[in-house]
């Protein structure tokens, strides 16, 4: 071995232990770990508890690091993800033990499920180079599941947007969501308007008619960022904004139940006891739990109503504290500013779009429920994105990060030919001459 | 574990908590920072990244200078408007002219918005029914300027079956496609082998003559014991240089191809430079694999870069080459990684 090449294999080791991947798996199974230890020592010795101590640690290290030597993925958003997954499992948990419910092995499951979703989402994004058939399928099979649950859904929380199959209960509007991105991404970067805005507008209609708010703000926002991202056109955008303001007053005027949250969300502490008791609950946990929290398995989560969904947040500011909160918004924001590279990076506006309304579609999740637990905006029933309990949430979760980590991967291979291109032309002016061989 | 014993442990491991998990956002951030510092870095070596030629202005008018190379990316509007991917300041054009978009086996797709007309090799289109491809050196005739498209090396493609080469009106074979099947590799090689024997057998009878008349011209004349002239002729004819007889030299119906060494199993539905037939034959001009180690996919963004990777031994500013040269380094490209992969 030359001198060269025993410096190189030196560098590769040191370099090896440093990686980033190693070191950031290696903090979250020794956070997950610590956590399930102590919440299992709790009351008596919760052997789930301490199985979970080892099963997640080893599932996150299985997913962060084996899993991208089988499939593309990009590590950091799959840390990330996966950080967040066993937060909201670890969270669950804690919960759990003094309730006797068992949501937090339930979220465990789903997470699995959502693995696999994302791994099918990566390879349809990776192998369909075609996609003038399938997207067709992909719309009106859309529609009809997202309409179904005017015809056999339940009520749940006020809106009639769950279905319920085999004793499962899902929510179409969060699988519909990944088939909105599709629809939008394909037309919109071959510059048809018709089929994409009447997708739009029939899932913005029966949206409305169910009831589900919170979803069709987010499908709204969504296409109109991807409509702003592929024509530029800010004057239409503007209209869009200015449409959205005034479809808020039309909602206002007439829905009572709009009333009603805009009422709480102006002055929660007049219907304390009514309809603002959920908000002021979720105020003063996060208000408890200070800085730096009560401590983990501790304080009074299961006060706040619907604690496990929508106030998740608020959950784990009191236990953990509100410096802890902000480093969960700041991971959040890692992400997107992560799906927004990836979306400039694409060389095909198809997957540029896709990406960027992924991207956006988390944001603007991210930002309606954490903005209604801080009584930001008025609350709404969405979900908090990877932590919230649910499984429709985790797949379509997941989902999302499956469709970003494909356009990842093909913008890898874009760039490393490039790359392979200038080496050879590279090597062939090194090249030793005929002579001289 | 009692409660009281539980409050005070779980308030203390708080702390820890509130540690690895600012540990944790530490690291995502700085990894992120790395990750975007080592792109930043790689871009910068390759400035076409992206891009798959460009289009070199032949006739501008006033508005575009003659010469002028306009990048072109994989996918894209063509207009007047700033906002398009190639902007072209012409008066008759639209804002958002012509939607073009890079196929890997047709070519250059480009689709002209409603209304609007565009010209490739003579060929008019209006409207976006019917979209037309450009290949390497095609001519775009739009809102009267003429412009030339440029390919870079490795995004040439195959020509469409309709404009495959031809005999011209003299006979003449035109160019061989640029991408071939296997069997049209295998004949093409044959025909490069023949036509080497041809010139290595006139060039062996030139040197033979050449010698004759040298020793002709040096030797005296004399005669056999038998008296019997010399065969040679009295004096070497007058020539400059090889007179080429009447009489053929070669006797083509007698070449035959040799055998190949061994069978060579192609894996791939697109070898352009299959192997060499021997591993004690390599290619003359193929480097040392060892001295140039492909870096492994994980690493194209987890590691630093290598101090070879300076200016000095940066690619050229611009990846475009002529088309032999994109042809050597195919070739050596090819027998470097030991016969290649899959073309994209």
């Amino acid at each position: 071995m030359s001198k060269r090449q025993a410096y190189e294999a030196y560098r590769k080791e040191r370099q090896d232990k440093r990686r980033p991947d190693r070191r950031m798996c290696s903090a979250m199974m020794l956070f997950f770990f610590s956590g399930f230890l102590l919440i299992s020592l709790k009351n008596e010795i919760a052997w789930q508890g301490l199985a979970l101590s080892i099963v997640v640690p080893a599932l996150i290290y299985v997913a962060t690091m084996w899993l991208p030597r089988f499939f593309p993925a990009d590590k950091l958003l799959l840390s990330i993800a996966n950080f967040l997954c066993a937060l909201g499992v670890l969270i669950l948990y804690s919960t759990d033990l003094d309730g006797g419910t068992s949501r937090g092995i339930q979220q465990a499951m789903y997470y699995g499920v959502g693995i696999l979703v994302m791994l099918f989402c990566i390879m349809l994004v990776r192998y369909i180079r075609r996609w003038s058939f399938f997207i067709y399928v992909i719309m009106f099979g859309a529609a009809l599941l997202l309409a179904l649950p005017l015809a056999i859904g339940t009520e749940q929380n006020g809106a009639t947007n769950w279905i319920n199959i085999g004793g499962t209960s899902l929510q179409p509007s969060e699988i519909v969501k990944l088939a909105l991105l599709l629809v939008l991404s394909y037309f919109m970067s071959r510059n048809r308007l018709l089929p994409w805005l009447l997708f739009a507008l029939f899932s913005l209609g029966v949206l409305m008619l169910q009831k589900d708010l919170g979803t069709a703000l987010i499908y709204y926002f969504t296409a109109l960022f991807m409509y702003y991202a592929a024509t530029g056109n800010l004057l239409m955008t503007g209209f869009g904004l200015v449409g959205a303001a005034g479809a808020s007053v039309a909602g206002y005027m007439m829905f009572a139940h709009v009333k009603k949250r805009v009422a709480i969300w102006r002055n929660p502490w007049m219907y304390y006891e009514t309809s603002g008791y959920q908000i002021v609950q979720m105020l003063m946990a996060i208000a408890s739990g200070g800085l730096f929290g009560v401590g983990l398995g501790l304080g009074s989560p299961r006060v706040i109503p619907v604690y496990f969904t929508d106030c998740i947040f608020a959950v784990i500011c009191e236990q953990f504290g509100i410096i802890f909160g902000v480093l969960v918004l700041v991971m959040y924001v890692i992400m997107i500013l992560r799906g927004t590279s990836i979306a400039t990076s694409a060389r095909h506006s198809f997957h540029g779009l896709l990406a960027l309304g992924a991207t956006s579609m988390l944001g603007i999740q991210t930002f309606v429920i954490i903005g209604g637990v801080l009584k930001l905006i008025p609350l709404t029933g969405v979900t908090m994105p990877f932590v919230s309990y649910g499984g429709t949430s985790m797949v379509s979760c997941m989902g999302l990060i499956g469709l970003l980590q494909g356009v990842d991967s093909l913008n890898r291979d874009d760039l490393s030919y490039d790359y392979e291109i200038s080496r050879s032309l590279q090597e062939t002016a090194d090249l030793p001459d005929a002579d001289n061989r | 574990m009692p409660i009281e014993i539980y409050e005070i442990v779980a308030q203390g491991a708080r702390y820890w908590f509130l540690f690895l998990m600012a540990l944790i956002v530490w690291r995502s951030y700085r990894w992120f920072v790395r990750d975007r510092r080592q792109r930043k870095k790689r871009m910068r070596l390759l400035p076409d990244a992206g891009y798959i030629g460009e289009m070199v202005v032949i006739d501008g008018g006033d508005e575009l200078q003659k010469g002028a190379a306009l990048p072109i990316p994989r996918e894209g509007t063509l207009g007047r408007s700033r906002m398009n991917d190639l902007c072209l300041p012409l008066q008759h054009i639209k804002n958002k002219h012509c939607w073009f978009c890079y196929d890997r086996e047709e070519g250059l797709r480009m689709e002209p918005y409603h209304g609007c007309t565009i010209a490739i090799d003579g060929e008019e289109r209006t409207g976006r029914r019917d979209p037309l491809y450009m290949q390497h050196g095609s001519r775009l005739t739009i809102g009267g300027a003429e412009l030339r498209l440029r390919m870079f090396a490795g995004f040439e493609t195959a020509l469409r079956p309709s404009a495959q080469p031809t005999n011209d009106e003299n006979g003449a074979p035109q160019a061989a496609p640029a991408i071939m099947t296997q069997e049209q590799f295998a004949q093409w090689q044959a025909q490069q082998m023949q036509q080497q024997y041809i010139q290595q057998m006139t060039y062996l009878q030139w040197m033979a003559q050449q010698q004759a008349i040298a020793a002709a011209s040096t030797a005296a004349p004399a005669s056999t014991p038998s008296g019997n002239p010399s065969p040679l002729p009295p004096t070497a004819p007058e020539s400059d240089g090889y007179e080429p007889s009447d009489e053929p030299i070669y006797d083509a119906s007698s070449y035959a191809p040799p055998g190949p060494s061994r069978q060579i199993e192609f894996d791939h539905g697109m070898n352009f430079y299959p192997p060499t037939d021997s591993e004690e034959d390599p290619w003359p001009y193929a480097p040392n694999p060892d001295a140039f180690p492909m870096p492994e996919e994980e690493d194209f963004y987890a590691q630093e870069l290598d101090e070879d990777l300076t200016d000095a031994a940066a690619p050229p500013k611009s990846a475009y080459v002529g088309h032999d040269e994109s042809e050597a380094a195919k070739k050596a490209f090819w027998d470097r990684y030991l016969g290649g992969g899959e073309k994209r």
